[in-house]
């Protein structure tokens, strides 16, 4: 098979489908697999996560046994040698080393929002960074940043083989631009204080107790880490890059904590301006939409028609892509069909899934929650799937 | 690139001593600011 023939054609089916303005000719199948690839080939997380030869094999594993047309992660999710370099224990293996979880962590106090407000870059290297990372606390910090520089270059090395393997032997691209990498989840100011400083129980009291202070501290943070991003991206070439499915790549998660007033204050004007961005440079953005999003909804209405793909977790796919006319969905095929039911019945729940969502274009199958657990999918049924889908 | 037994916890002072020890990259301000941020943006969110 001509891979580079294949390639092409996946991102030409893909941007189709975000576009929906005509029906694509097949329906692509996108993977949504964290650390159960790990667990199917037989690896220790501690050991996977810290060995990019192991990682690798994994991943070439995953994509022999369950061919899928999309992979938006291969490997740069939980860079485990990076973070640990620093001190950095928040993440946490069990002892079996087949689940890793994340704490709720707060890094940084009610009182210190004046700071964070006056200096981000100051307050997050000087307070934050510390705080999160035990080997930066000291006069030998800098040792540590080297190690963890080290780290990082060969994550990245990784990164550039497992994704020429993908290209070269799988014929699948890149899910983002190289261009527009500098984009990352946790730009927008809000996801910056619940995932990273606050934490969810804080952040959620913050927004009700000093509403202005805490708007305030959602727009210095964008102001450092989103505007001169734009100000550099608006003088790049316009137009979406045909070497990958979209041109940034972004998560989503918390929203999950606001009301839609909420939402509009201290969410949405990071959302519009990727938007404004998208339309006016002719960009194609994935989000990945944790949690579920409808009470959303009429802000996601006046994003700009055809350059937007949400990959929904807990939304209704059939409703959104009846009410959402402006943006393509990923997802709605339930995991546990394939934890719990036959392969013949997760095929079966493909071709309704596709009979319900296919028409019209702007559908992209997918599972509704990552694979993250031994249980969250058998190894038959994924298959089955991922077969099926192929030869629609 | 060599950072041994150098204090870096201040801003802006100890930022700028790595981005200054990035000698595995062009001698370009920018290019050595712009992997940086990348780095920093890394650790602050992993």
């Amino acid at each position: 098979m001509d891979m580079k023939k294949l390639e092409k054609e996946r991102i030409d089916l893909y941007k189709t489908t975000v576009k929906r303005e005509i029906e694509p000719s097949r329906i692509l199948h996108q993977a949504c697999v964290f650390n159960w690839r790990y667990i199917d080939a037989g690896y220790n997380l501690n050991d996977v996560l810290c060995d990019y030869d192991k990682m690798y094999d994994a991943n070439i594993r995953f994509m022999q046994q369950y061919p899928h047309d999309i992979y938006p992660e291969l490997g740069w999710r939980n860079p485990l040698k990076v973070t640990r370099a620093l001190g950095n224990n928040t993440w946490i293996i069990n002892e079996a080393g087949d689940e890793l979880s994340i704490q709720d962590n707060c890094f940084m106090n009610y009182d210190e929002y004046d700071e964070l407000i006056k200096d981000p870059m100051k307050f997050l290297w000087e307070k934050f960074v510390p705080r999160k990372n035990e080997k930066l606390r000291g006069t030998d910090s800098g040792t540590a940043v080297e190690v963890s520089i080290k780290e990082y270059n060969e994550l990245g090395k990784y990164l550039g083989r497992i994704t020429k393997a993908a290209k070269d032997e799988f014929g699948v691209a890149s899910m983002a631009s190289p261009s527009q990498s500098r984009f990352s989840s946790y730009d927008a100011g809000h996801e910056l204080i619940f995932n990273v400083l606050r934490g969810l129980k804080e952040t959620s009291k913050d927004a009700r107790k000093d509403p202005e202070k805490f708007k305030t501290a959602i727009q210095r943070i964008e102001e450092v880490f989103v505007k001169p991003y734009y100000d550099e991206l608006y003088k790049m070439e316009s137009g979406s890059d045909m070497n990958s499915y979209c041109d940034q790549q972004y998560v989503m998660l918390s929203h999950s904590i606001l009301s839609p007033n909420q939402f509009g204050t201290f969410y949405w004007p990071f959302l519009k301006q990727m938007g404004d961005y998208a339309a006016a440079k002719d960009k194609i953005i994935y989000i990945f939409l944790e949690s579920d999003s409808e009470r959303f909804w009429d802000y996601f209405q006046e994003l700009p028609k055809g350059h937007f793909i949400f990959a929904i977790e807990l939304d209704d796919a059939a409703k959104m892509k009846k009410k959402l006319t402006n943006v393509a969905i990923a997802g709605g095929f339930p995991v546990f069909y394939l934890s719990k039911k036959s392969p013949e019945d997760c095929i079966n729940k493909a071709k309704e899934l596709m009979d319900t969502l296919a028409p019209g274009g702007g559908y992209i199958m997918q599972v509704d929650k990552t694979l993250a657990f031994r249980n969250d999918a058998k190894p038959e049924n994924l298959r089955a799937l991922c077969q099926f889908m192929l030869k629609q | 690139m060599s950072l041994t037994g150098i204090d870096i916890t201040t801003y802006p002072d100890g930022y700028r001593k790595i981005i200054d020890s990035l000698d595995f990259l062009p001698d370009d301000n920018a290019v050595r600011e712009k992997f940086m941020l990348n780095f920093f943006k890394t650790i602050v969110k992993r």
